[in-house]
């Protein structure tokens, strides 16, 4: 073929395209829907699970500790760590604090509370990760009683310092001391939770069996993880029977190393979600693919005068197939570059929008790579195959001489009808396939945010301080801080109740603070949530007791007392009231030793940890004299909480609550000052979020099955002109005209609900695993999407059916 | 009227025993049943007969746009029934000009780009694809309209348009289904004197039609009726297409 022959067909295609635009910004808006959707989850899934760590040998790098549920690895106290501390085959072992918590660092003007981690030499030698600058801790460091020092994550050296080297030796004045900055983390630190690392230093004299610290190795590059295990196994079991730990409990418990790759990409807490994503994507791609195969369809049906010319001229099959190939080549490249820019724009928004700990590091940010541009090429390609092969099956089949005869006003042709409407079923199934997930999500979030917590915080306001061990350095200081505190609060018009603890139900920390329970029949309890709270908490947030009492105001009367949840008391299936659990402590702290608890109350269920979380067994135990050694060992981890209960709004008390702190404990700054309703609804952000990105899939289905209802009927319309004419001349009303041509959009759209619907049954046994409080087959939410989609479908329809109700006789007539 | 070169040249088209039936649920209808024909280099043939008789379809049968079903079709003595479509196509674009009674012009292109259009499938070079387009627009006179578009013309225009674009190949055949019949009278007129002095310079030509007045001027008149080729005769006499009828019987 001639090259000006080409490019003039070419040319001739685009500019007949133009004219007409309809038909193109259709198709480009759907393929670049396709392209930006994929793209946009494909970057997602990338950053959160594809994207390298930056750990070097990290096949090599275990973490170790006590197997839990669901087979995971989980921590180990410090005297297990020591009995580890010189494993065979492992050339470094490390220990970090069990959780982030936060220092408060002052500036000259004021306090912030940072979240820090502590964490030894051993720890970053194990992960071998290059500083940004600077160093990592050194032996001295990591002794106790050693010099101080800090690390800053990449993030706060960027936010405090401007990224400037002039960092290291400078000093953060935390807790009263100047502590000088070593070193800055690199971006892409995998434990993105702290800005401050801090050496962590255990003394091998007084290490004991509290806590649960993260540990882990680096392995020879010869040795099997099988080995590290079994060898670390038989010395934690060792441990365990020289410290009686097994009598006490009454159970042995397993220990083994795991991959630390899979845990640090556990921790992206977002595999659930790209999971729906992902199946979302594939949904949405499926129904791009339908209707613009079914547009192609169209399209080239509309062309087929044209075509019909042009063959009868003699056009090989390759020139009639051009001004296809030229007008889908235009489309693909203006929907490829529209998707990728939506694409781009989506994810700068999502790399706004989303929570950090979707993202395996902070450098794993999503973005476009090259793969999305391979992959938007390739898409716009298939397309392409798509509308050739449609092109081709036309030429080969449809009948050239009713076109040339009727001068192009031949109608499309049975069987191209009935693929656009075959097509425009499936459309509306997998529509409605996506609209009933957006319908259950919606469904699980409105469950959700109408669950009982077991508490009424709505009118409570709620912070945190951090009293450090200069100042408060122990149990007694503190209780005498927080009572005072409580006191000048109380003291303020409006403020009813103000009650203290080591953590709040729904605050979204993790809750460390697990303690195994001796009951007196000899059975054990093991990690049971465990709040040591002051009088007044309970009414401060809006929890009550089932049976029983709560707290005496006086601490001296509470020195045996104990609340535990109803479901501690479902799980063992006893009545607990005026029962006893004894801490079994024993030989690890002797002072402690069987520690006895007498259940006082019984309080409702509360969902600590969300609202679509199992309620957890809780048992509420008063600060008292003798649980200093308990707050000794949480009080690294946790902060000290008040509730303040109150009249009216609960946000319009901040200031009475900063100025509380401000007299009482001026060198404590406050943080998470907000109403616990924030708090509540905070937790529901994710879920939010998922149901907003859902929605955001969904209504584009539903808007793609309705361009293909549109194109269909819209074209099944032109096609029966004549035949509406016939019934107009014949006496049929406007409105019967355009009654058959919704009833006929709305056939193709029922079929397309019910085999929705049978596929979403088909599937309801993966889709019930993302719900909460509604399953596959929730009537509700499918008669929505049924009306949504039966409105969306016939909005479609009006047009064209307003089209035949105006057909005039004679001039459809006319065409024959 | 004109009888130059009737019977004189070698056959351009044989028909033998051609049929084309179309299959239906219930029925099988022939809309053509055994026709035999043959017409020869520089004649001018008018099919004609009452609506559904199958000229059309004839037409389209000797333009190979459509296939038949069982005979023999001899074009420029090459048997053309068993032709892979490449073939045909190549056949159609070089042989045969066609003329409908729609126009069948592509809106979306010029009138020089419609009258190119078949030599662009030839791989033929720039400057003798505008020589034959003047050339064919010439002979048309519609020159002067090489940038407008179908719809700036008028009916008979288009007509002229679409001869151009059937001569632009220099065919073998033409083969013209109602060319007149979208037309009034006046029109009707200009584009049967073009399709005459076509003929008058050696051109084959084949004619479908209803009006017995154009008819009468091709050199012979084939009359159909059901499929079925009744008598071919010149036109001489026949004023009507019931004399042809009659004259047929």
């Amino acid at each position: 073929m001639f090259f000006d022959v080409f490019i003039s067909e070419v040319l001739q295609s685009w500019k007949s395209l133009l004219k007409k635009p309809g038909y193109m910004m259709l198709a480009t808006m759907t393929l670049s829907m396709g392209v930006s959707a994929c793209i946009v989850v494909f970057a997602l899934v990338k950053a959160s699970f594809l994207a390298p760590i930056s750990v070097p040998n990290i096949d090599q790098v275990v973490r170790i500790g006590g197997v839990e549920r669901g087979d995971h690895v989980g921590g180990m106290a410090p005297i297990q760590f020591m009995s580890i501390n010189q494993l065979p085959n492992v050339q470094s072992i490390g220990i970090a604090a069990p959780a982030v918590t936060s220092v408060a660092v002052q500036n000259t003007d004021r306090t912030t509370l940072v979240s820090s981690w502590m964490v030894d030499k051993g720890f970053l030698d194990v992960l071998s990760i290059p500083m940004q600058i600077g160093r990592g801790f050194n032996s001295n460091e990591s002794k106790p009683n050693g010099p101080d020092a800090l690390i800053v994550s990449y993030g706060y050296w960027q936010e405090y310092f401007g990224g400037n080297a002039s960092v290291l030796g400078k000093t953060l004045l935390i807790d009263g001391a100047y502590i000088p900055i070593v070193g800055v983390l690199p971006i892409d630190f995998p434990y993105k939770e702290a800005d401050i690392l801090m050496p962590l230093a255990l003394d091998p004299d007084e290490v004991g069996w509290s806590g649960s610290f993260k540990v882990i190795a680096r392995m020879d590059s010869s040795t099997s993880i099988g080995t590290v295990s079994q060898a670390a196994g038989v010395r934690l079991h060792s441990l365990d029977v020289e410290y009686k730990i097994n009598e006490a409990l009454g159970q042995f418990r397993q220990y083994a190393a795991q991959p630390i790759e899979s845990a640090l990409r556990a921790q992206t807490r977002s595999r659930t979600v790209m999971i729906i994503f992902s199946g979302c994507a594939a949904v949405l791609l499926f129904i791009v693919l339908a209707n613009l195969s079914n547009l192609s369809l169209l399209r080239i049906m509309a062309r087929s005068h044209d075509s019909a010319v042009r063959r009868a001229l003699g056009a090989p099959l390759t020139r009639l197939l051009l001004p296809i190939a030229s007008e889908q080549l235009l489309v693909a490249v203006l929907g490829g570059v529209l998707g990728l820019s939506i694409a781009w724009i989506s994810l700068q928004l999502a790399d706004s929008v989303l929570p950090p700990y979707w993202f395996i590091s902070a450098s794993s940010r999503p973005d476009i790579g090259i793969e999305s541009i391979l992959f938007s090429i390739g898409l716009s390609l298939f397309v392409m195959f798509i509308a050739m092969a449609f092109g081709a099956w036309r030429i080969r089949y449809s009948p050239m001489k009713e076109y040339l005869v009727s001068g192009g006003r031949t109608g499309s042709g049975r069987k191209s009808s009935q693929l656009g409407r075959i097509l425009v079923v499936l459309q509306a199934s997998l529509a409605t396939l996506l609209l009933l997930m957006a319908a259950l999500s919606a469904r699980t979030f409105w469950k959700s945010s109408q669950v009982d917590y077991g508490f009424d915080g709505g009118q409570s306001l709620a912070f945190y301080i951090k009293p450090g061990r200069t100042t408060y350095p122990d149990q007694q200081t503190v209780l005498t801080m927080a009572s005072a505190l409580t006191e000048r609060l109380e003291a303020f018009p409006g403020i009813e109740r103000v009650g203290f603890g080591t953590n709040i139900p729904a605050s979204n920390t993790d809750h460390h603070d697990t303690a195994p329970f001796l009951l007196d029949d000899g059975r054990t309890i093991n990690s049971i949530t465990s709040y040591l709270i002051s009088p007044g908490y309970f009414e401060a947030i809006g929890m009550e007791l089932d049976r029983g009492r709560t707290f005496d105001t006086t601490y001296a009367a509470n020195t045996d007392s104990i609340i535990v949840s109803e479901e501690l008391e479902k799980g063992i299936q006893t009545d607990m009231l005026d029962k006893r659990l004894t801490l079994p402590f024993n030989a690890v702290n002797p002072e402690w030793e069987n520690l006895p608890l007498t259940i006082r109350g019984v309080s409702k269920g509360v969902r600590a940890h969300g609202p679509n979380r199992q309620l957890p067994p809780i048992v509420w135990i008063p600060f008292m004299a003798n649980t200093e050694k308990l707050y000794d060992l949480w009080r690294d981890s946790d902060s000290l909480w008040f509730v303040v209960k109150v009249k009216g709004d609960p946000a319009s008390f901040q200031d009475e609550a900063l100025k509380a702190v401000r007299d009482i404990a001026p060198t404590l700054s406050v943080g998470g000052l907000q109403p616990v309703s924030e708090y509540q609804s905070s937790i529901l952000n994710t879920q939010q979020l998922n149901l907003t990105l859902i929605l955001v899939f969904a209504g584009v289905a539903l808007s793609l099955s309705s361009i293909g209802m549109y194109s269909v009927m819209a074209v099944t319309v032109a096609d029966k002109k004549h035949e509406f004419g016939v019934k107009s001349a014949l006496g049929a009303q406007p409105g019967k005209l355009m009654g058959d041509v919704l009833k006929g959009g709305s056939i193709s759209l029922g079929i397309g609900i019910v085999l929705g619907l049978l596929a979403a049954v088909a599937a309801s046994n993966t889709i019930e695993r993302f719900l909460y409080g509604a399953d596959a087959a929730d009537p509700i939410s499918v008669l929505i999407i049924i009306v949504v989609l039966m409105i969306s479908g016939l909005i479609a329809c009006i047009k064209p059916a307003y089209e035949a109700a105006k057909t005039k006789p004679m001039q459809s007539l006319r065409m024959e | 009227m004109k009888s130059v070169n009737m019977n004189s040249g070698s056959p351009v088209i044989t028909l033998n025993k051609l049929c084309k039936v179309f299959h239906t649920e219930e029925v099988d209808t022939y809309a053509l049943q055994d026709v035999d024909l043959e017409i020869k280099q520089g004649e001018f043939v008018a099919i004609t007969g009452p609506s559904g008789c199958g000229k059309s379809t004839l037409l389209s049968m000797l333009g190979l746009l459509d296939t038949f079903n069982s005979g023999n079709y001899i074009l420029n003595g090459r048997d053309v029934s068993d032709l892979r479509l490449r073939e045909l196509a190549v056949i159609r674009n070089h042989e045969i000009g066609f003329i409908f009674q729609a126009f069948n012009l592509i809106a979306d292109l010029s009138v020089e780009a419609n009258v190119t259009l078949p030599l662009t499938y030839r791989n033929m070079d720039k400057a003798e694809r505008r020589d034959r387009v003047l050339h064919a627009l010439e002979l048309v006179k519609m020159e002067h309209r090489l940038k407008h578009y179908p719809g700036q013309l008028s009916g008979g225009q288009q007509q002229r348009v679409a001869v151009a674009r059937a001569l632009a190949g220099d065919p073998k055949l033409l083969l013209a289904d109602e060319p007149t019949g979208n037309l009034d009278s006046k029109n009707g007129e200009v584009v049967m004197e073009l399709l005459d002095s076509l003929h008058a310079n050696g051109s084959t030509l084949c004619m479908v039609t209803h009006d017995v007045d154009f008819a009468q001027r091709a050199d012979r008149v084939i009359y159909m009726k059901d499929g079925q080729m009744v008598k071919g005769e010149t036109s001489a006499n026949a004023t009507s297409l019931e004399d042809v009828g009659e004259l047929a019987s």
